[in-house]
């Protein structure tokens, strides 16, 4: 192995390796909101619409996330035409609401049954029933599988480089097409997504014992 | 939307699923072996053994599949002095990422066989390894089976990032097609619902053999003598990318 490793070109580049950043922890943090809204719609749907409407809310699900997220990302550019950043987030919100959806409705379905009869008896409306005592609920339980996909979607937001949004992923080709040091660059790139997800795991725990100590005061 | 320019390029097309359908079972039993022994090295009793397969398995579960994908673009040529294809750089990534989700499938399977069962196994005589592959792994694997097919569907989504290097697998055909005749929502509508339909297929599989298995483990469960075998399907698994 004779190759002159060139630490250097990460800190004459390091401009591009923020942006990157910036832009991936911006596109993650977009498609993570947005598919929490898909996912909490479609579950809520696939429980509580009434029954012709469910198996819209599955078919959703099963074909969003049984598609590669590269074909979403390349059908909502090319196919439709949208600009690089809504083709991303909606490609990206698409593809992870589905998973998003399937772990809200294990965590509606963590919630004991007796609780929506005593509300419902209560007079509360379904919606009510869902809004203030199921969904509040079912969010702190599922705030570590959701922190986990909250890492998917880092990951997956590295597919967007392929219709040209400027990630960290992108940034790792670019370095290398303008000074063939893509091991450094690889190396750098790969150790920022590193602590990405050590961050997002440390910021779930801190974040899960929160809700649950004000859900204890009430 | 007219379809017919999609039909008339299938031929082509269809050469690049082969390749995918090729990537996807060099990925699938690559990762199975290398899975099973990441989690072999997990379960060892020697810190020397179990670190170093921990470290690779955590790491490697955290950075996405195009980074892996590259580093072994990158790399293989630094570390061997010559280049290597796109097509075998791909087949490596698949094997390197996906072996690692694999491992926590293999140990959650070997972990959900009766700790008893392995030591009865052991003390009436049979080496470490004759437990292992006429006790242990058929159970194990039992319980696995679910999981196994989860990660083949991730896997085979995993495929069409080989794009990136230039493989022409399915994905990549497609967008050739779609270079020359400029298609571009009818291609890409196609290529998805040909994943979907592999994939879908693939989940419904795993949903049929859940259900069987779960039919199966019935009359074990009344029978209170017999060594209940009943254990969770390693769940944290199921779906993993």
């Amino acid at each position: 192995m004779n190759y002159d490793f060139d630490w250097g070109v990460l800190i004459e580049y390091r401009g591009l390796l923020w942006d990157g950043l910036v832009a991936t922890v911006e596109l993650s943090v977009a498609s993570l909101l947005l598919s929490l809204l898909i996912g909490t719609l479609v579950a809520s749907g696939r429980s509580f619409a009434p029954a012709l409407l469910r198996p819209l809310f599955t078919v959703y699900v099963e074909f969003f996330r049984n598609v590669p997220p590269i074909v979403q990302f390349f059908f909502w550019y090319f196919g439709v035409g949208l600009d690089v950043v809504p083709a991303a987030v909606i490609g990206l919100s698409a593809f992870t609401g589905a998973y998003v959806a399937e772990v809200v409705r294990s965590g509606i379905g963590s919630i004991p049954k007796t609780q929506l009869e005593a509300a419902r008896s209560q007079g509360m409306t379904p919606t009510q029933v869902l809004t203030f005592v199921i969904l509040p609920q079912a969010m702190i339980r599922i705030i570590p599988p959701l922190s986990v996909e909250f890492i998917n979607v880092i990951k997956n937001s590295s597919i967007a480089m392929t219709i040209g949004l400027t990630e960290l992923t992108f940034q790792t080709q670019e370095i290398e097409a303008r000074t063939f040091r893509g091991f450094e660059a690889a190396t750098a790139v790969t150790l920022l997504y590193v602590a990405l997800a050590f961050f997002i795991v440390a910021l779930s725990h801190a974040v899960e014992r929160a809700a649950r100590l004000d859900l204890r005061r009430g | 939307m007219d379809f017919s320019p999609v039909i008339r390029n299938l031929p082509y097309m269809l050469q690049g699923l082969q390749l995918t359908f090729l990537l996807a079972l060099v990925g699938m039993s690559g990762s199975l072996v290398g899975g099973t022994v990441l989690a072999l090295l997990r379960l060892s009793p020697y810190r020397l053994l179990r670190w170093p397969a921990a470290v690779y398995v955590d790491a490697v579960r955290m950075i996405p599949l195009i980074m892996v994908i590259f580093w072994i673009f990158f790399l293989l040529p630094i570390l061997t002095g010559r280049p290597v294809s796109a097509t075998s750089a791909a087949m490596i990534a698949l094997v390197a990422f996906n072996s690692s989700y694999m491992a926590e499938v293999v140990r959650a399977g070997l972990m959900s066989v009766p700790k008893g069962l392995g030591e009865a196994a052991r003390s009436s005589g049979l080496s470490f390894f004759q437990n292992l592959l006429l006790i242990t792994f058929p159970i194990a694997f039992r319980n696995m089976l679910p999981a196994i097919v989860s990660r083949f569907i991730a896997l085979f989504m995993g495929t069409s990032l080989a794009y990136v290097i230039g493989v022409t697998e399915f994905f990549r055909a497609a967008n050739n097609i779609n270079n020359r005749i400029f298609r571009p929502f009818e291609i890409y509508l196609f290529v998805a619902v040909v994943y979907f339909v592999c994939c879908w297929s693939l989940s419904l599989l795993s949903r049929w053999i859940e259900r069987r298995l779960a039919a199966g483990e019935r009359p074990a469960k009344q029978d209170q003598t017999a060594l209940s075998l009943r254990i969770e399907a390693p769940a944290i698994a199921a779906r993993a990318r």
